[in-house]
């Protein structure tokens, strides 16, 4: 990959990273008094990550190229693998948290984000 | 042989069951959010783990997965993006539930 040693590094801030990006984009308003709940909850992620990667590793479930990662290893998982689990704590928690406020309040949960989407865009162009 | 399907049998279906199975009405009653997170989580995920097995970012030891790929993905990454998603929202929901009121700022209505 044309990244070298940041290739880890650098999937995950495009297609992590991004997902997130888009969520930020189309529902800040919504997610705005999120602020502190998604912070506990990357910090819940970080823990969980240092139980649960390195036996998956040890175990061989899965393995990373350590041409095409910066060898860095915290508690026995990859730094990158921390990256990877805040953008996806944010993406997924935040996600959660907005649909299920929606669903509480009766919204079609897909029309909803489609409306949101466009917003995004608009405010985009 | 089976490590991979292991490591979700106890990191991720165990937790989550157990959140489950505690927690029922409220995952009942928030059912549509946790099937359309798993959903996206699909949509973003799988172009993202194709594009990083294929570029030899990370791989899957052929020995400890059941040997069923689809568009050359083991089919246990598939179940992995799925439940760790649902994970992550099962769980968002519980700390929602039970620490919602002291880490969610309050709307202001203007």
């Amino acid at each position: 990959m044309i990244f070298g040693q940041l290739s880890y590094l650098a999937t995950v801030f495009i297609f992590a990273g991004g997902a997130f990006l888009i969520e930020l984009l189309s529902q800040r308003k919504e997610m705005k008094p999120y602020a502190r709940f998604l912070l506990f909850m990357c910090v819940c992620g970080v823990f969980y990550t240092i139980i649960s990667e390195p036996p998956a590793t040890s175990w061989g479930a899965w393995e990373y190229n350590p041409q095409q990662s910066l060898n860095i290893h915290i508690f026995g998982a990859e730094l990158e693998t921390y990256f990877f689990t805040t953008f996806v704590i944010l993406a997924v928690s935040g996600a959660t948290m907005v649909l299920a406020e929606d669903e509480e309040r009766g919204l079609p949960l897909i029309p909803t984000i489609g409306k949101r989407f466009r917003r995004a865009l608009r405010i985009g162009s | 042989m089976l490590s991979y399907l292991v490591w979700l049998a106890i990191y991720i279906w165990l937790p989550t069951a157990i959140l489950w199975l505690t927690h029922i009405d409220l995952m009942l009653r928030h059912k549509k959010t946790l099937v359309l997170c798993a959903f996206f989580a699909l949509v973003f995920a799988v172009p993202w783990d194709l594009f990083a097995i294929g570029g030899g970012v990370w791989s899957f030891p052929q020995e400890n997965v059941i040997g069923i790929y689809v568009f050359s993905m083991p089919i246990e990454e598939y179940l992995f993006i799925t439940f760790v998603t649902v994970f992550v929202s099962t769980f968002t929901l519980v700390a929602r539930e039970r620490f919602g009121k002291l880490l969610i700022q309050k709307k202001v209505k203007k």
